[in-house]
């Protein structure tokens, strides 16, 4: 044997022990060496020595181990690209048929097939399938996962993913001799060299775990089996439904039929005279800013219909109803405040701010030439001054020529609100100095 | 063997001609397995347990929450009109960014050959998969009707008959961060494989034996499988660059595609993904900084890679302040008033307690970077990054609420208050995140052995052998 | 890092400078180029620009003003806008001011003599594309400088001469400058209609706009880019070069040390010059990415011209093997990420200004969409992302010689036909590159280059004794 450096050397390897070796129980020879660097030499030497069946094993990727080896660079990239590609392809085409064709929907007036908006999933289909190709592939082409090993059967060889390196010739090389593989590693510097005995675990499934997986099997083709009877047969009983959400349900529906009834319908007619619950508005005063007498037409019931309102406002004093002259709610300084509020959030765009007709959509109307724009009236001005606050209410409530109704926008509370704060307008254009108090008024004279 | 005799190297030294070793205490390989491997190995100590009690009662807490959520109604948020986003879309972006510290250390700065990222990288991609999991959490459960979340996949639908709406960034995100997940579990996984093999060959327990030997796969430490996997490895992280990237930005499109002002900048997307870096980085800073001290990694994660982390934080945290910059002056330049409105909103009105919260703490904090002595000293960068995770959560904030509080009709405007639920399963979030980091940190390895073992300086023994060859 | 040692022999006596032929090569850039942008201008004043009132009259492509008024004026004729396919704008536009006169918008006299009032208008375009051009080229090296610095980078040194040497061009490029704000503080408004006083009268936006975009400030604006990026080149350049005789470590800290600062002011002074010289052409329409959108695309054209210029200095004999295989990968790599980063940009940009479809912010990429823009939008999105993505995404292709010289050449014309995208459609209704255009770009990168020779004068194009050299000279790509 040649000299090598001065570290141990098992005692099993001898020339004798390899040379009575059965060859078909060996399934190669493995060497450690002391590190990375001694490792990549003795690679290189194997290598050169023409040995193709060959391994290095390492506790860390070393570097330039691929060109000592031999090892040809792997296809995996390729594979890759391939899938990542088809994933592309796959992605666009998915959103296309799903988005445009097979049920088309509109969103925003964006295309059936917007391609800005179908990159983003388009992409993360990329990324996915070529992620779960590099790593699938990597397994696959690695013959992982390796559940027996004959190496880890050599309790030495456990030390690789700490501290040891390794370098292994298999038997089935083509040039194989475990003599002559022995002095090579001993030349190349091999701190220790054994053969590796074939694994005698056995690498039969036992007779018990093969019984299982075919239960198991068989259990696992029942689901889809019993799909496969559902959807190719009829049935009359209802779908299995889990959450039923109150999907189905046994009362009958407006537009179905009953054989209760005479007429066959579910749907009943009302009841003369029935009122729907809270609409009940006894206090005409309040609800309507009226009081209706036998020659007008039935109270309507909220809300008014808004051509209904034509007659009633068309009409001269000589036909006007009974309108109520007192508010018949309280007067308190919440109530203006809230009118105020309300009045600036609906009557200011048109009556303006301080309810003199400017506001800015009658502004912009005029400005634009509208033929047809009717200035909103001056609330000011004297004839609305003298109308009594029932017929302000039914302005508000019905509209007034082309001013629509707001009562379906303003509940009746509310609007009372706008009433006060409108007579609070009409009192700032006619009041006097001295109807302010004290503390305003002086205010206002230091004002220029 | 580690002989902690040698003084300690000062890494943070700055000398050009030089470069500073990675691993510092005079470490070998099979010291290096013997301080990962000893965390999981030795007893359980009971600050784990204390910690472990505490961090699964929230997450029981977090799961009584959302049965109760899932039970009661979407209700029990604080969501309203006009602010029908409210916490849970930014705790969601939270945990969503916080997740893409992982991916940056694993995959970008190893394509720049950043060696110092292979002793935080196992621990930062731990971190993206539980903080992705807590991200993916909310989403799922803001939806009302929870067992119909799995209408969101193009499945041939028998009851709805219709598909997905594709051009939904609603919809992106599902594929976003559903891709995210996945490719971040394998990444983190295929670097965990051969660290699962040290494992396996190292533990004493016939049970740990096997379930190690079961995730390793059989991995053998073979340069042939090295190649495949150094090449699958790269792949990888070639992909997750661009991923990483688009997640915030899909996430960023949430937002940015709206016509709402503060919403509607076309600088969301790299501004959001800056900040999810800078987020990320802060907690991993947080997390590590006890973890070296108690797990014994102080020779692993040197003083210099904690260095390199605030350097990462200081130039994300600037990359944010610049967009804010950016924002504001847009918003002046574009003429647009409801946008101007928008800003001189965030920073005067109802909300500015949070918006100064988020400026002091993501503009202001991380400058303390600037100072040589700040970046080197654990509990200063601990305390700073703190303050940074809590400002980057206020940005969100920020930018989902107020906005929604305050949009073009003035008639619907509305204060948003959080309900009691909100916060709690904010917080309890934190219970599900630690105590899947804590079953982490006692069971796998921590570290990525390989990878250091590979960039490690050459160990002494090593040496004499090359000198006596 | 571990890894193969080659054993380089590096000799920092050899002269590493052009010597002699360097004040060749500079005399005929600069012949070359002032050449070339003396008969842009002329040429530029004598053909005129085209303008939509030239044209003919195409529904498919035309703008949708015009496809909104010829409708008018069909209803008005009794006839189907079909019937008008193909017949000559000029006759139409006649036919509407006949029949609505006073009805037309005031915009629309601008709208038909939109693209040019002259050639002169034509010509500033021309010349700002081309000014922008090479100013972004050299902020890519620029940052590439910086980048290098504050990373600490090893692989880098042997080619960071290069790019300090375009880095510190940007102060001398401050004169190429003034074409474009000598006229503005004169009053002209060719080039930036904010300035048109008749326009500041009637627009409220520009109006508001005003104490930014005027003159005055924005002439002090472009003094503070220039003389921001003139210190950090100079002051990187001049420290490099000083290493280069004494080797004082000393120097590698100072450049250390200002290269964040420098980058917070360079992402600043990038952005707003961005902002002030091409985004304000569109004066109506604003993107917050836009700083960062220009400034991508500056670091590949500065990265494709760092590889050509190490090729060539390679061949002239000026570099040896210092520069191997291993850093053109690199910088390859830098290329394609730095392409993708780009593209990325560009997108989101896009995406979501086209998913909110607000009019406001749509109309400056519509008229990229209409006249035949189409081609050249499709130019770029094939062109500028996805073929050079493919070509450049296998490893082969990055360490490739010939491959590199390819795509690098290739995004550089990628890089002129994205800026070109984003000023002309403002000025010209033909999407199609004149003689203008072509003659400027070649008589701007002739001073340019010019400038970049005269900038490395005598100096190597290498710094011979960075502490950090022997790192990069072995340096070896996994």
């Amino acid at each position: 044997m040649t000299p090598l450096s001065a570290t141990l050397l098992e005692p099993e390897t001898t020339q004798q022990d390899v040379a009575d070796e059965p060859s078909g129980s060996v399934c190669g020879v493995l060497a450690e060496f002391s590190g990375p660097k001694e490792l990549l030499r003795a690679a290189e030497m194997v290598r050169d020595a023409g040995y193709t069946k060959t391994d290095a094993f390492s506790p860390f990727p070393i570097h330039g181990m691929d060109d000592a080896l031999g090892i040809k660079s792997t296809i995996l990239p390729v594979i890759v690209l391939v899938v990542g590609l088809t994933g592309c392809a796959g992605g666009l085409l998915m959103q296309w048929w799903m988005n445009a064709v097979d049920y088309p929907f509109l969103i925003s007036g964006k295309p059936l097939f917007s391609l800005p908006a179908n990159i983003p999933v388009t992409f993360e289909i990329i990324v996915l399938t070529s992620a779960f190709t590099a790593f699938l592939g990597m397994l696959g082409l690695n013959g992982l996962p390796k559940p027996a090993n004959p190496l880890f059967e050599q309790e030495r060889f456990r030390g690789v993913t700490d501290n040891k390196f390794f370098m292994y010739v298999a038997a089935d090389d083509p040039k194989y001799d475990g003599q002559e593989v022995v002095e090579l590693f001993h030349r190349a510097g091999a701190t220790w060299v054994d053969d590796v005995p074939n694994s005698t675990s056995p690498s039969r499934l036992p007779g018990a775990i093969k019984m299982a997986l075919l239960v198991l099997f068989a259990i696992a083709l029942v689901p889809p089996l019993m799909i496969y009877r559902a959807r190719h047969t009829t049935s009359e009983a209802p779908r299995f439904d889990f959450f039923p959400d109150m999907d189905a349900q046994r009362y009958r529906s407006a537009q179905q039929s009953s054989d209760l009834f005479a007429d066959g319908r579910a749907m009943r007619p009302q009841v003369a005279g029935t009122i729907a619950v809270g609409d009940f508005h006894e206090n005409d005063a309040f609800f309507l800013g009226y009081i209706p007498g036998e020659d007008d037409e039935a109270p309507a019931d909220e809300p008014a219909p808004a051509d209904a309102a034509a007659p009633a406002a068309g009409a001269p004093a000589a036909n006007e109803p009974d309108y109520v002259t007192e508010f018949p709610v309280e007067v308190t300084e919440s109530l203006m405040q809230r009118g105020q509020l309300k009045f600036n959030i609906y009557c200011a765009p048109c009556h303006g701010l301080a309810g003199q007709g400017d506001g800015l959509v009658s502004l912009r109307a005029i400005e634009l030439q509208q033929p047809t724009w009717v200035p909103p009236t001056n609330l000011t001005s004297p004839p609305v001054v003298a109308q009594p606050v029932g017929k302000i209410y039914d302005t508000i409530t019905n509209g007034r020529r082309k001013m629509s109704g707001y009562a379906a926008q303003i509940p009746p509370e509310d609007r009372w609100a706008i009433v006060l704060y409108v007579r609070a307008l009409q009192k700032s254009q006619h009041a006097s100095l001295e109807e302010i108090p004290e503390d305003k008024a002086a205010v206002l004279k230091n004002q220029k | 063997m580690a002989t902690a005799l040698a003084a300690p190297v000062d890494t943070t030294i700055e000398d050009p001609t030089r470069r500073p070793p990675l691993v510092t205490g005079d470490h070998d390989y099979q010291s290096i397995t013997d301080t990962i491997h000893s965390i999981s190995e030795h007893k359980t100590p009971r600050a784990w347990y204390i910690a472990f009690a505490v961090s699964s009662t929230a997450t029981v807490t977090f799961f009584l929450l959302i049965g109760y959520l899932i039970y009661q109604g979407v209700g029990v948020w604080g969501n309203n009109n006009p602010v029908f986003w409210g916490w849970p879309i930014v705790n969601f972006v939270f945990w969503v960014g916080i997740g893409h510290a992982g991916t940056l250390i694993s995959a970008i700065l190893f394509l720049f050959r950043q060696n110092w990222r292979t002793s935080v990288n196992r621990f930062a991609e731990a971190m993206t998969i539980f903080a992705v999991v807590c991200a993916g959490i909310f989403p799922g459960i803001h939806v009302g009707r929870v067992w119909f979340a799995y209408w969101l996949a193009p499945y041939p639908a028998t009851r709805l008959d219709m598909w997905p709406n594709f051009r939904s960034p609603l919809l992106w995100d599902v594929f976003a961060v559903s891709t995210y997940a996945t490719v971040s579990l394998l990444f983190w996984y295929m670097g965990m494989i051969p660290d699962l093999a040290t494992f396996r060959d190292r533990s004493k327990s016939k049970i740990k034996q096997f379930v190690y030997g079961v995730f390793a796969l059989g991995w053998n430490g073979s340069a042939r499988h090295w190649h495949r996997y150094e090449k699958a490895y790269m792949l990888l992280a070639a992909l997750a660059t661009p991923l990483v990237l688009s997640v915030h930005t899909v996430v960023s499109f949430d937002f940015a595609v709206a016509q709402l002002p503060g919403w509607h900048a076309t600088i969301f997307p790299p501004y959001f993904v800056a900040g999810a870096v800078f987020s990320g980085f802060a907690m991993v800073i947080t997390l590590m900084v006890p973890a070296r001290k108690w797990f014994g990694l102080k020779d692993l994660v040197t003083l210099r890679h904690l260095e390199n982390m605030c350097k990462v934080i200081l130039a994300t945290g600037s990359m944010v302040g610049f967009a804010y910059a950016i924002e504001f002056f847009i918003a002046w330049y574009g003429g647009n008033p409801y946008e101007g409105f928008a800003f001189i909103n965030r920073a005067f009105g109802p909300y500015a307690w949070a918006y100064w919260t988020m400026v002091s703490c993501n503009v202001i904090a991380p400058q303390f970077f600037w100072i040589k002595k700040v970046r080197t000293t654990p509990w200063m960068m601990f305390i700073i990054c703190i303050f940074v995770n809590i400002g980057m959560w206020f940005e969100r904030f920020v930018i989902t609420v107020t906005s929604l509080s305050r949009d073009f009709l003035p008639s619907s405007w509305a204060y948003f208050k959080p309900t009691p639920i909100d916060m709690a399963m904010f917080a309890c979030s934190f219970g599900l995140f630690f105590t899947l980091f804590l079953l982490f940190c006692r069971y796998l390895p921590i570290v990525a052995m390989a990878e250091v073992k590979s960039v490690m300086p050459v160990p002494e023994s090593e040496a004499k052998n090359d000198a006596q060859a | 890092m571990t890894g193969h040692h080659h054993d380089i022999s590096f000799d920092p006596e050899r002269d590493r400078s052009l010597r002699d032929k360097g004040a060749q090569y500079i005399r005929a850039s600069l012949i070359t180029g002032l050449v070339c942008l003396g008969l842009a201008l002329v040429i530029g004043l004598i053909a005129g620009g085209s303008s939509q009132i030239d044209g003919i009259f195409e529904s498919s492509t035309a703008p949708t003003a015009l496809v909104g008024v010829v409708e008018l004026v069909a209803d008005a004729e009794n006839q189907d806008v079909a019937a008008y396919e193909g017949r000559p704008i000029s006759e139409i536009a006649a036919v509407a001011e006949k029949e609505f006169g006073e009805e037309l918008p005031p915009q629309w006299e601008e709208f038909l003599h939109r693209s040019t009032g002259s050639g002169w208008q034509r010509f500033q375009a021309s010349y700002l594309v081309a000014f922008t051009f090479v100013v972004s080229l050299s902020l890519g090296g620029l940052f590439f400088v910086l980048i290098q610095h504050v990373t600490r980078a090893g692989w880098s040194v042997v080619v960071r001469r290069i790019a300090e040497i375009m880095a510190a061009t940007l102060a001398p490029l401050a004169l190429l400058s003034l074409p474009i704000i000598i006229p503005l503080l004169l009053g002209g408004h060719a080039l930036f209609e904010w300035n048109n006083p008749q326009l500041i009268e009637t627009d409220e936006l520009i109006r508001h706009k005003r104490p930014y975009l005027n003159p005055g400030f924005f002439t002090i604006r472009s003094i503070i880019y220039f003389g921001v990026w003139a210190f950090l080149g100079s002051f990187l350049l001049t420290r490099s070069r000083a290493q280069d005789k004494t080797g004082d470590v000393q120097l590698t800290h100072s450049m250390q040390s200002i290269a964040p600062v420098g980058l917070l002011a360079f992402a600043l002074t990038v952005n707003f010059f961005a902002f002030d010289y091409l985004m304000s052409l569109a004066p109506h329409w604003f993107s917050a990415i836009y700083g960062v959108y220009y400034f991508s695309g500056g670091v590949v054209g500065g990265l494709a011209m760092m590889i050509l210029a190490c090729l060539w200095l390679q061949r002239e004999g000026v570099l040896g093997d210092e520069v191997t295989t291993e850093h053109y990968h690199d910088l390859g790599k830098l290329l394609f990420g730095f392409n993708f980063f780009w593209g990325y940009i560009a997108f989101s940009q896009y995406l979501l200004i086209w998913y909110a479809n607000i009019p406001e912010e749509t109309g400056w990429f519509l008229i990229r969409q209409e006249n035949g823009w189409t081609a050249v939008s499709l130019l770029l999105l094939f062109g500028h992302l996805l073929i050079p993505f493919l070509g450049l995404i296998s490893r082969q292709s990055r360490r490739n010689p010939k491959s590199l010289i390819f795509w690098s050449c290739w995004l550089l014309v990628m890089h002129w036909v994205d800026l070109y995208w984003n000023v002309l459609p403002q000025f010209s209704v033909s999407p199609w590159p004149g003689l203008v255009d072509l003659l400027a770009l070649v008589g701007v990168c002739g001073v340019y280059v010019a400038l970049v020779l005269r900038t490395a004068s005598q100096g190597a194009w290498l710094p011979i004794r960075d502490p950090r050299l022997n790192e990069s000279l072995a340096f070896h790509n996994v």
